[in-house]
């Protein structure tokens, strides 16, 4: 200390005489920073609506918006668990008949938006506007199905199990505050379709031409406004709140100017301000009272979410303090190492979202017309025995220890594709499914086994001769070009010559639907928690069954999961036996769980990634300093 | 004269029409949109497949939907413009009015940069041509243009963001460091001077030793997170600029020269204090202007006052002088907000990002004062301004460098120099004019270009601009705001053309256009 006291004496005497004083001196600041009370959380791609129900494609950026801004019956937490928001209101069943299956939502009351308007069950009702083609139709607001003209509200809602089902229009009863909704026949997502809130009384306000907050009374006027209009079908009125729903939510700019009752929020946050491509602001919502409480100690006041689309910019603008929250799907081990390095931040790694996957090609898929006549084609015992092989080849542990480990140390290879080691479901359906029989033994004594199957049908095969020719196809990124180079080369050594595709695009309709590939390597996400699962992809006329898979097995299963509630046991038992049937057939393997990271200030408190959607969000209102 | 127009424009037409034809179909041919559902596992993936098809009309032809698209394009004639929505609904036109400005702010600055210091850097290594600083601006010029800017963009952000912030934790520079940069000041410096061996080391010598001594001052008087200039450093800064100023335009042997010239120096010291005033939290743009208004006309008058033939040239000196030596100033005034900027809660003593165009958590008072946004724009521009100059000004190196060169070789320098006329001036007058011409170009269709954006800057700085907007275009198939961006870019670079042949004519005279 002493000595560097010394030299600044002799580097300030130097300098002072060299400059004679040039520059003035200015006092010494003292830099302490009160204690941080903004998180930014990085966005990879662009927010272009406030209302993410639109069908403009981009609802996983723009539902990052609602994830702050709005809170209604449910979300999924870090354990991908759906919790029911008791804050919000209740949902229960009242009835379950075979063709009567009715569920009562009761919102709690004493809760307001923003703007201190009530929150009652006529807030719900937009919900029903924009999933039902029916009701779409009766008000005069246009057929969702029709291929040349788009409804009133062009919602990316119309057409699923709430569409198919819903019978009637939902009931309001005990003051507005309860709301019944019957369908057609029981459906075991139930949960999964409650209706979300949406400030009605602000949006027929802005279809009437208002601009800012109105009095409490005007707001009450407006909401039995638009609870007439529903219920009436006027259809003038409902189109006007259409072409408001459809466009007037997609802003590249909100500032001062913008319409506050745009930004009518019911979630901890309500938006401040938004430059289109780089990031949008949001201060506290006071209001707040329809979820979790916010953290009381050194809680969050502003949120800003920030659009980076580029690795290393994030990478660097995480160490310099720039953003808060950086999450990556798709890690690479360089990554892991750059984050673990870096003195200001917690690193997370985690898995249950995402998994690598094989499938391989029987037939023409559903839907299509090209004929498939690859070695895997059919159900003959031969095209099983080669489709084991295949399997049986691929070099899972090696794939697994060279790329998934440095991200995820104790990542193993993934013996399911319904379900994620660590959960309970496991062990139970990986034991009952027979996957073992392509983790058993030692590599070398698979490929060995294969090669066995292989000769059957290829005298000649061995490790030199591959007479066994397979089109191989991934999606064009580092990780999986690796990955199938290891495939590659170990095939080679139980007579199969690999062809190696990679496409940019990997799930163009023209390449995975086109028989003209044997074995696709992909990834397969969850967006939901769904009990019908996977179903769209085995069973023989799902829509995802592109593959061309057939069993009589695995529609009855898929039947029962799609239609049936079902205790966690029995649709554990369901998934097995379909997952046997995958298995017996070798149509597919699962590869390895995706591990997705999470880094983050390190100062920040109670980050936790939810595999869903892969939300880093969820729990905003636990976040603090 | 006007028929050359007419033709040219007509010919322009032809070109836009074409291309975007063409563009359009290649674009609709290679993507396809849908394939976003080609894993999508929604329940109602039938109907949202449907709802896109519907929405970009995927069901016409390319060639006939093209059509369709120009007719919103050709609808602006009578007010009617229409580009499409993006493939997130966004109004095409809308996306690129934000995104434009964007662009110019990130562009301009680095492009205005490099073509200074690259003109400049070229016409000294053209005439200390086989001297050590040509062979070393060679290399360099050589080197940077090699570098791919992402990379140069992480080292940056690493070098300059983040262990300049780390540092300013505790801004003392170890004597290695001080001696090092030093050691590699005072080499580029004797490498500008050049000279025999003797004046080669003096240099070296003295530039080291002022670098060492600035840096030193610096180090122990905490000016890193203080900074200033001062009144001294700003009269210093003025002189300095003067006598290079005096020296290009009319010789640091004219005595008139002189006295403006450092007269005009003396007198913005002078205004250092009264300009003070004009800076106040509350100013604005209309401050600044004034404060170049005074300082400007202050330095003319001097140039009319001290001489009375010759008029022009005197003037011009107080007015370059007056100019350039008013910037320091205003650098002053921002930097007398740095301490306070960086200590705000937004920055927490962190104040160089490595991406954005403006700190999101500034409070409505910080944005309102000028001084503290206008550092905040300044200090998210430094790190891509710097890359984005670094590899563009190599290219201005060559060409003014190979430009003056020729020139140099003419007859008429021959006789400019043989009917006596000094060195400078016939470098400055009959050279350097000359060697614009070739250059005009050049110049004309990087400012077109520049609205085309910075594909890959304007990525890793995470700034919405027209490259990302066509890069974002062509990664998620948006033929709408692809062919927007095309359109903009496409119209510019042929308008730029056509400017640039019409220029020719304007600056060199013994070309004309001919009917």
């Amino acid at each position: 200390m002493k000595r560097n006291l010394a030299l600044r004496a002799v580097a300030t005497a130097a300098s002072t005489a060299l400059l004679a004083g040039a520059f003035s001196v200015g006092a010494l600041a003292t830099a302490q920073a009160a204690t941080r009370s903004t998180v930014v959380v990085l966005s990879q791609g662009d927010i272009t609506s406030l209302n993410s129900g639109t069908s403009d494609n981009n609802t996983a950026y723009n539902s990052l918006v609602g994830s702050f801004t709005g809170m209604g019956f449910t979300y999924y937490n870090s354990d991908a668990t759906l919790v029911m928001n008791t804050k919000f209101g209740t949902m229960k069943i009242v009835k379950q008949a075979p063709k009567d299956f009715q569920i009562q939502y009761d919102v709690k009351s004493g809760q307001t938006w923003s703007d201190g308007t009530k929150i009652d069950a006529v807030d719900l009702l937009l919900s029903h506007i924009v999933a039902s083609s029916k009701y779409s139709k009766a008000a005069g607001l246009g057929d969702p199905s029709n291929a040349d003209t788009k409804p009133a509200f062009d919602s990316g809602n119309y057409g699923g199990a709430y569409d198919d089902n819903v019978v009637g229009e939902p009931k309001l009863s005990n003051g507005n505050m309860t709301l019944t909704v019957k369908f057609a026949k029981p459906l075991p997502d139930w949960e999964l379709l409650a209706p979300g809130p949406s400030p009605v009384h602000a949006m027929s306000l802005i279809a009437d031409g208002k601009k800012g907050l109105q009095s409490a009374a005007v707001n009450t006027a407006a909401k039995a406004k638009f609870l007439k209009d529903f219920t009436s079908k006027n259809s003038a009125n409902l189109k006007k709140i259409g072409a408001l729903y459809t466009k007037g939510y997609d802003v590249t700019k909100v500032d001062k100017d913008t319409n506050a009752l745009l930004l009518i929020s019911n979630g901890g946050f309500i938006v401040d301000k938004f430059t289109f491509g780089d990031s949008m602001t949001f201060v506290r919502n006071p209001k707040y009272n329809s979820g979790p409480a916010m953290a009381t100690k050194n809680p969050i006041k502003t949120v800003v979410i920030k659009i980076i689309q580029e690795n290393t910019a994030m990478i660097q603008a995480l160490r310099n303090g720039d953003i808060d929250i950086y999450y990556n799907t798709l890690p690479t081990g360089n990554d892991k190492i750059t984050l673990a390095a870096m003195p200001n931040v917690t690193t997370t790694t985690r898995v249950g979202g995402n998994s690598s996957i094989f499938h391989l090609r029987t037939d023409t898929g559903f839907g299509n017309t090209d004929v498939y006549s690859g070695p895997f084609a059919g159900n003959s015992q031969r095209a099983k025995d080669l489709r084991k092989a295949m399997l049986l080849v691929t070099p899972r542990a090696q794939m697994v220890t060279n790329l998934i480990a440095p991200v995820k140390a104790d990542a193993t290879p993934l013996n399911s594709q319904f379900v994620f080691q660590g959960t309970p479901e496991y062990d139970t359906i990986t034991k009952a499914s027979g996957a073992n029989v392509f983790s058993d033994g030692t590599q070398a004594e698979r490929t060995a086994a294969a090669l066995a199957l292989v000769k059957k049908y290829y005298p000649t095969a061995s490790a030199t001769v591959a007479p066994v020719k397979v089109r191989f196809v991934h999606a064009t990124t580092t990780l999986r070009t690796a990955l199938a180079k290891l495939v590659q080369a170990e095939a080679k050594n139980a007579g199969f010559d690999v062809e190696l595709n990679s496409i940019g695009d990997l799930f163009g309709t023209k390449s995975n639907q086109s028989a003209q590939y044997d074995i696709i390597m992909h990834g397969f996400g969850l967006s939901s928690i769904s009990q019908s699962n996977g179903c769209s992809i085995y069973k023989s006329d799902g829509a995802n069954n592109v593959w061309g898979w057939n069993d009589s097995t695995v529609d009855a299963n898929c039947k029962s999961l799609e239609s049936d509630i079902l205790t966690a046991k029995e649709v554990t038992a369901k998934r097995a036996a379909i997952e046997k049937v995958v298995i017996a057939n070798a149509w597919g393997l699962a590869l390895y769980a995706n591990p997705t990271i999470t880094a983050f200030n390190k100062a920040l408190k109670n980050v936790k990634t939810a595999p869903v959607g892969n939300n880093v969000t969820w729990n905003y209102f636990e976040w603090s300093y | 004269m006007l028929q050359y127009i007419l033709r040219r424009l007509g010919m322009m037409f032809v070109i836009v029409f074409g291309s975007s034809f063409l563009a359009y179909n290649l674009q609709a041919y290679s993507s396809d949109p849908l394939s976003v559902f080609g894993e999508s596992t929604a329940e109602n993936k039938d109907y949202l497949i449907l709802q896109m098809t519907r929405e970009l009309q995927l069901d016409v032809p390319p060639p006939i939907r093209y059509f369709s698209w120009l007719r919103g394009i050709v609808a602006g004639l009578w007010g009617d413009f229409d580009m499409g929505l993006t493939r997130m609904k966004l109004p095409v036109f809308e996306v690129i009015a934000q995104a434009l400005p964007v662009t110019v702010k990130l562009v301009i600055t680095s492009t205005f940069l490099a073509i200074i210091l690259g003109i400049t850097v070229g016409m000294i290594t053209a005439i200390r041509q086989y001297s050590r600083f040509d062979y070393s601006m060679t290399f360099v010029s050589f080197l940077l243009f090699s570098l791919p800017v992402f990379w140069v963009a992480v080292l940056l952000k690493e070098f300059m963001a983040i262990q300049f912030n780390d540092f300013l934790v505790d801004p003392t520079i170890p004597p290695v460091t001080i001696l090092i940069f030093a050691a590699v000041f005072g080499l580029i410096a004797a490498g500008f001077v050049g000279g025999a061996r003797l004046q080669f080391f003096s240099v070296l010598g003295g530039a080291s030793l002022f670098a060492a001594g600035l840096l030193s001052f610096a180090s122990a008087t905490q000016w890193f997170i203080e900074p200033s200039l001062g009144i001294f450093g700003v009269s210093f800064l003025a002189l300095c600029n003067a006598a290079i100023v005096v020296q290009l335009i009319s010789g640091l042997d004219s005595k008139k020269g002189r006295i403006t010239g450092f007269g005009t120096a003396v007198a913005i010291a002078v205004l250092y204090f009264p300009l003070q005033a004009l800076m106040s939290a509350d100013a604005s743009l209309v401050n600044v202007l004034a404060i170049f208004a005074i300082t400007i006309s202050i330095g003319s008058a001097i140039g009319y006052f001290a001489s009375n033939i010759d008029r022009r040239v005197y003037i011009r000196i107080g007015f370059f002088t007056a100019l350039i030596s008013t910037v320091p100033i205003l650098v002053d005034r921002f930097m007398q907000e740095f301490s306070a900027y960086m200590n705000s809660d937004a920055v927490s003593g962190r104040p160089v990002p490595t991406l954005g165009q403006a700190n999101d958590l500034l409070t409505t008072e910080q944005l309102e004062n000028f001084w503290i946004s206008g550092l905040d724009t300044a200090l998210h521009l430094v790190l891509p301004t710097i890359a984005l100059t670094l590899i563009s000004f190599a290219g201005y190196i060559r060409f003014s460098r190979g430009s003056l060169l020729e020139v140099l070789n003419m007859d008429y320098i021959r006789t400019a120099r043989a009917k006596g006329l000094s060195e400078r001036t016939v470098v400055t007058r009959h050279g350097m004019r000359n060697a614009m011409l070739p250059l005009t170009t050049i110049l004309v269709n990087d400012f077109a270009g520049l609205f085309g954006g910075a594909i890959i800057t304007e990525g890793v700085f995470a700034w919405k601009g027209m490259g990302r907007l066509f890069n974002d275009a062509l990664t998620g198939y948006d033929l709408n705001l692809f062919m927007g961006v095309f359109i903009i870019s496409a119209t510019l670079t042929v308008l730029a053309n056509f400017v640039a042949d019409l220029l020719y004519g304007v600056v060199d005279p013994r070309i004309r256009i001919r009917k």
